[in-house]
């Protein structure tokens, strides 16, 4: 077996310019040659400007993130002054916070990745190849490049950075609000318990539901309860057992627990998993289990005449 | 936007809430690959079994999720993997009701019944990891 | 009820044909034991046809006191008594629940009401000794 080697990852505190700059073995020498290299650069971006969103304008995304002309224009005049700065290689903590922010802008719209990663690729080429024209030896050319990329290597990672923890923060935040769900156990007839879960049961929500069940049980002198599951992300085997000790508690409260909102695909799920729901209660609706419940305490349903 | 929906994803099991997240990122990819309901519930499925099974056994560990290409398919491919104790005897381990945490002892086998490809490898005190594949 | 109530020991009531047991004192291995003994006897020497344990006197029950009283259960079953244990309290259950103790076959009332309801219902249809059936046969609003 190959070694599982997982070092635990550092926490996501940022770099200094100073620590940035080590990473990306950007040294003196390397920031000048950027500076010299741009002053035969800079004076032609507006022509990269043109090429780039001739490029762009190829892009099936395009469309979607630059529609509306006055955007394009925001957009282009930024893409600018991001090179002016690039080339002028004054790698400190300002120019760190603003390549942040030009990643929190792309992770906003929702621009992929990938896109903004393919964009950088063709700028690199059209700044180095088409812009460039000046009289450097092969050299003193190459050394340049190699200076360029290095510090193009580092713009990129932060947004990458920006990108990834900007997603993780927004999934955070909505696992945070499916976990948190609270657990309105209603009374909703004489009798009647209804508890509609929704979002993820991991085992200190499932105890909750087990808690407020029974203390619901307790406080109403229900005699039957429906846990309606057809909201809840996924059954797997802990959940599966947390919902049968809930049916299994309610029981030695004098309490008959049926597990509404079962989906096919839950149904396949729990099988293929190998669960055994031995006399549980199981309906596809909840429909089916208030039908249940209302024959279970003798309440009878007419349809009006 | 295909692009983003290839893009692989992994996602550090530490906590509760980090499996509750690979969770939803294993529904939204599965999803975006156009998996059915019953496959997209399936893999949502493995990887809560897989991710929890690291939290449980591990302590913590990583799950990959990614797309992957076979010769005439396609299809998502899901890694957990963990440097915890490992596991030392796997048959046991991969057969029904077989737990040693006192639980349903059903994950792994019934993941290895989810899914269409599975691998399990496990060397005690190195750790584990699990590598399944469903096709669309 | 002439019952000889000895520090430790539970009483036993005869209610609508069915021996109703308050069991309020703290279980012991030894108290249960004896418990049995006393109420299978009554069971022998009484016609009852259901045997009601109320428990909801009792603060705390371990997995070993409650397989007890289930075996005390079945043998009331045995002897054509059906029984039934009410007023479990929430934090019992969920202790036993988390214990994994075997439920199976235990039929369980909120209440000491609901019980000797259902009894009584019980009685009068042949009902199946089947908890799941509990809830059909017992209609509060008929
Ligand atoms: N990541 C892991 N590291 C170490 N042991 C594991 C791991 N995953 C599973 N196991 C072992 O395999 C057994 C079976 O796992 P599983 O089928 O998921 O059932 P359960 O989690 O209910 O025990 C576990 O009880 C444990 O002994
Ligand atoms: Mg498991």
């Amino acid at each position: 077996m190959s070694p599982l080697d997982l070092a635990a990852r550092p926490a996501e505190k940022p770099l200094t310019a100073a620590q940035m700059l080590k990473l990306y073995q950007l040294e003196t020498a390397d920031l000048e040659n950027i500076q010299s290299f741009g002053e035969s650069v800079v004076p032609r971006l507006d022509d990269y400007v043109t090429r780039f969103y001739d490029w762009m304008e190829t892009q099936p995304e395009f469309e979607q993130f630059f529609s509306d002309t006055e955007k394009l224009d925001r957009v282009q005049r930024q893409q600018l002054v991001y090179w002016q700065e690039f080339f002028a290689a004054k790698v400190d903590e300002e120019y760190l916070d603003k390549r942040r922010v030009v990643g929190e802008a792309h992770a906003r719209i929702g621009l992929p990745l990938q896109v903004y990663l393919a964009a950088m690729n063709v700028s690199m080429k059209l700044i180095t190849g088409n812009l460039y024209k000046s009289g450097l030896s092969p050299d003193q050319y190459a050394t340049s490049i190699h200076s360029v990329s290095k510090l193009m290597h580092m713009d990129c990672a932060i947004v990458v950075q920006t990108f990834s923890a900007r997603v993780n923060r927004i999934m955070a935040e909505q696992n945070d609000a499916l976990m948190e769900m609270s657990t309105p156990v209603t009374s909703i007839w004489d009798g009647i318990l209804l508890l509609p879960i929704v979002g993820i049961i991991d085992s200190s929500r499932g105890q909750d539901i087990m808690n407020a069940m029974l203390a619901k049980i307790s406080k109403t002198r229900a005699r039957v309860a429906i846990l309606d599951i057809s909201g809840v992300a996924v059954v797997d085997t802990a959940v599966a057992n947390h919902l049968i000790k809930i049916t299994k508690a309610t029981r030695l409260m004098g309490c008959e627990t049926t597990i509404s909102g079962i989906s096919p695909a839950i149904a396949q799920t729990i099988v293929e998993l190998g669960i055994d729901v031995g006399d549980i209660q199981t309906t596809a609706t909840l429909r089916d289990a208030l039908v249940y419940a209302f024959r279970a305490t003798g309440v009878e349903i007419r349809q009006a005449p | 936007m295909q692009g983003i929906h290839n893009a692989e994803a992994r996602i550090a099991i530490r906590g509760e809430s980090d499996v509750a997240r690979a969770i939803v990122q294993a529904r939204r990819m599965s999803q975006a690959a156009a998996f059915q309901t019953v496959d997209q519930s399936r893999i949502a499925t493995t990887v809560s079994e897989l991710a929890r099974n690291i939290l449980k056994y591990a302590g913590q560990g990583e799950v990959i999720l990614r797309g992957c290409v076979g010769a005439t398919r396609r299809g998502m491919e899901i890694i957990a993997e963990d440097s915890g104790p490992g596991i030392a005897d796997t048959d046991s381990a991969l057969s029904d009701h077989y737990s040693s945490g006192g639980t349903l002892g059903l994950g792994l086998p019934g993941v290895q019944r989810m899914m269409d490809e599975f691998a399990l490898e496990s060397e005690p005190g190195a750790g584990t990891r699990v590598t399944v594949r469903k096709w669309l | 009820m002439n019952n000889e109530a000895g520090a430790d020991s539970i009483p036993v009531q005869l209610m609508r044909g069915c021996l109703v047991a308050s069991i309020q004192v703290d279980l012991t291995e030894q108290v249960l034991k004896r418990f049995r003994q006393e109420l299978l006897e009554r069971i022998g020497s009484a016609r009852v046809h259901g045997v009601v344990l109320d428990v909801s006197g009792v603060d705390v029950m371990d997995s070993a006191d409650f397989e007890t009283l289930k075996t005390t259960m079945s043998m009331a079953s045995v002897m054509g008594a059906s029984p039934v244990i009410v007023g479990l309290k929430p934090g019992i259950v969920s202790a036993l629940v988390d214990l994994d103790v075997d439920t199976r076959g235990v039929r369980a009332a909120l209440n000491l009401d609901d019980a000797l309801e259902w009894l009584g219902a019980a009685e009068s249809s042949t009902a199946t000794a089947d908890p799941a059936v509990i809830r059909d046969t017992h209609a509060r609003h008929p």
